[in-house]
C-alpha cells in the first residue's frame, strides 16, 4: 500500500487572535508558502468544529478555496467535534492512498475567543450526550469525574498532575506557534482557580483561536503517514464500562500500530491530546507507552519531559499551544512532522517515529496517527 | 425503581432507547433497583447557565450495572452506597442511612 507523506506544514501563532477566521487560514496558508514552496494540490480537506456556531458562517469548505484563491479545487469539510483536525490528516492520507489525488491541502482552524467565555463554554458543551448535558455538565465536569475516579483506582497524587501542566508549559517557552510561552509552576497550577475539583484551570487547554495546514503528497516529503486509526466510543460517558481508560483510544491505536507494523516502544516523540492534565497521563496508559496506572508515575519521574525517554507533547501540547478545537489535532501532526524533519528548534528530539492521538467531543470519537521520518 | 433499557448483550443503561449503542440489537425495557455506590463526584464551579453555582454532580453505578450523572446535595465518598431518586424529573442521589 502506497503511503503518503507530509511534504510541507504551515500555522498560525495560537492564542487569542484580533483576525477573522478566513484570515487565520490565510496566515497559516503563507506560513507554508514561505516554509516551503507550494507546488499546489490536487484538492482540500478542511476541517473545523462548528465555524456556524462561533462565526455565524456557513458553506466554509468554500469560503477556503475562495480567500486562498484555489477556486476550482475539490474543497471537502471534514467534523468529528474536537478530533477535527485528525480526521482532515487521516481523510486527506486516504484520498492520497486511493490514487485519486496525488497532493492534497489539508487545513484545520477555529476562531473561539471573540466570543464570552460562557458562549464558548456552551457551543462546547453541544457535543455531550444530553442525558449528561441536562445536568449541567461540562467537559471540565466530566474529566473532574473521570480524574478523581483514576487518582481513587491508582493513587495518583495531585502533584502529579500539576507536573502534566509545568511541563507542557516549559515546552510551550520554546514553541514560538504556542498561545502560553511561559514557566509556571507547581505551585501556581494548584494555587490557581477551581474549575471542577480537583482540576484548576490550569488542568485545562485553554480557549484559542489558530489554523494550520499541511500539504499530503503520493511522493515528496521528509515524513511519511505509516499507520493511521479511529474509533468511536459511547456518546454517553456513563454508557462505558471504566472511566479510567478511553477505548477508542485503544482501539485506534491497535489499528494505526498495526498498519504501521512498529510497536509503541518503537515510538520517540508523541503529541496526546491533554484537553486536561489527566488525559495526557491516561492517552499515554491507552496508547501502550505505559502500563494502566502507571502513566502518572512515569509523569512523576520525568519521563515525559522533553529529555525523557519519551518526551510527550513537546509542543506544549493543548494545555500550552492552545486549542482552537477543530485545529488541534492538524496541530498535532504538525508538531510530529516538525520533530521528525529536523525543524523543531529549541525542542528538537532526536526522533525516527512519532506518534499523534486526539480524541474527539468526551473522547468518543479518537485518532491515533503513526508517522516515520524517510530515511 | 428507575426505568432503563437492557440489550442480551449485557449493556445496561438508565435511558430507555429501542436500540444498543454497543451491538445494535433490540433493547427491552427494564426496571433497575434504586440503589448503587458512588463512581466519582465533582463541585463543578462554573456550570452553564440556569444551574446551581457551584453544581455537585456524581457517577452513581447502580446495583444491577447501569451507570448516570446526577445531582447530589450530600457530601459523597467513592464507594459510598447510595439511594438514587427523582426530584422534580431530575435524579438525585443521596447516601444509604
Ligand atoms: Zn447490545
Amino acid at each position: 500500500m502506497a503511503r503518503p507523506r507530509i511534504e510541507s506544514v504551515g500555522m498560525t501563532r495560537f492564542g487569542k487572535r484580533d483576525v477573522s477566521f478566513l484570515d487565520l487560514i490565510a496566515e497559516s496558508f503563507e506560513d507554508l508558502c514561505s516554509r516551503a514552496d507550494f507546488q499546489g494540490a490536487d484538492a482540500i480537506f478542511f476541517g473545523s468544529m462548528n465555524p456556524e456556531a462561533f462565526c455565524s458562517d456557513g458553506n466554509q469548505a468554500v469560503a477556503v478555496s475562495d480567500r486562498l484563491g484555489l477556486t476550482g479545487l475539490p474543497s471537502i469539510r471534514v467534523e468529528t467535534a474536537s478530533s477535527t483536525g485528525a480526521a482532515v490528516i487521516q481523510e486527506g492520507a486516504r484520498a492520497i492512498i486511493s490514487g485519486q489525488y496525488e497532493s492534497v491541502l489539508c487545513i484545520a482552524a477555529e476562531k473561539m475567543t471573540h466570543l464570552e467565555t460562557r458562549k464558548t463554554t456552551k457551543i462546547l458543551a453541544e457535543v455531550i450526550a444530553p442525558s449528561e448535558r441536562m445536568y449541567g455538565a461540562t467537559m471540565p465536569a466530566l474529566a473532574a469525574l473521570i480524574t478523581r475516579r483514576y487518582m481513587h483506582e491508582y493513587g495518583m497524587t495531585r502533584e502529579a498532575l500539576a507536573k502534566v501542566a509545568v511541563k507542557s508549559h516549559a515546552n510551550g517557552v520554546l514553541n514560538p506557534y504556542a498561545h502560553f510561552q511561559k514557566n509556571i509552576d507547581e505551585g501556581k497550577v494548584l494555587g490557581s482557580k477551581v474549575v471542577s475539583d480537583p482540576l484548576t484551570i490550569y488542568d485545562c487547554a485553554p480557549i484559542s483561536d489558530g489554523a494550520c495546514c499541511a500539504v499530503l503528497s503520493s511522493t515528496r516529503g521528509p515524513v511519511r503517514i505509516i499507520g493511521a486509526g479511529q474509533s468511536t466510543d459511547t456518546l454517553a460517558v456513563a454508557d462505558r464500562q471504566t472511566l479510567t481508560s478511553f477505548s477508542a483510544t485503544r482501539r485506534a491505536a491497535a489499528r494505526a500500530f498495526d498498519a504501521a507494523g512498529i510497536s509503541p516502544s518503537d515510538i520517540d516523540v508523541a503529541e496526546v491530546h491533554d484537553a486536561f492534565t489527566s488525559f495526557e497521563i491516561i492517552g499515554t496508559e491507552d496508547l501502550g507507552f505505559f502500563e494502566p496506572g502507571q502513566g502518572w508515575r512515569a509523569v512523576e519521574c520525568g519521563a515525559t519531559e522533553l529529555n525523557g525517554e519519551l518526551p510527550v507533547n513537546p509542543s506544549g501540547g493543548l494545555k500550552a499551544r492552545g486549542h482552537p478545537v477543530g485545529a488541534s489535532g492538524l496541530a498535532q501532526a504538525i508538531e510530529i512532522f516538525l520533530q521528525l524533519s529536523g525543524d523543531a528548534d529549541g525542542r528538537q528530539i532526536d526522533a525516527r517515529h512519532g506518534l499523534a492521538q486526539s480524541l474527539g467531543g468526551l473522547a468518543n470519537n479518537n485518532f491515533v496517527t503513526i508517522m516515520e521520518a524517510v530515511d | 425503581m428507575i426505568n432503563g433499557s437492557e440489550c442480551r448483550c449485557g449493556f445496561r443503561t438508565i435511558s430507555i432507547r429501542p436500540s444498543c449503542p454497543i451491538c445494535g440489537k433490540m433493547m427491552v425495557q427494564k426496571e433497575f433497583p434504586d440503589e448503587g455506590r458512588v463512581l466519582s463526584y465533582t463541585r463543578l464551579q462554573v456550570p452553564p447557565e440556569g444551574f446551581n453555582v457551584p453544581l455537585d454532580l456524581a457517577m452513581i453505578e447502580l446495583q444491577e450495572g447501569p451507570k448516570l450523572v446526577c445531582w447530589t446535595e450530600s457530601e459523597l465518598e467513592i464507594g459510598q452506597m447510595v439511594e438514587v431518586y427523582l426530584d422534580q424529573n431530575m435524579f438525585k442521589c443521596k447516601p444509604l442511612s
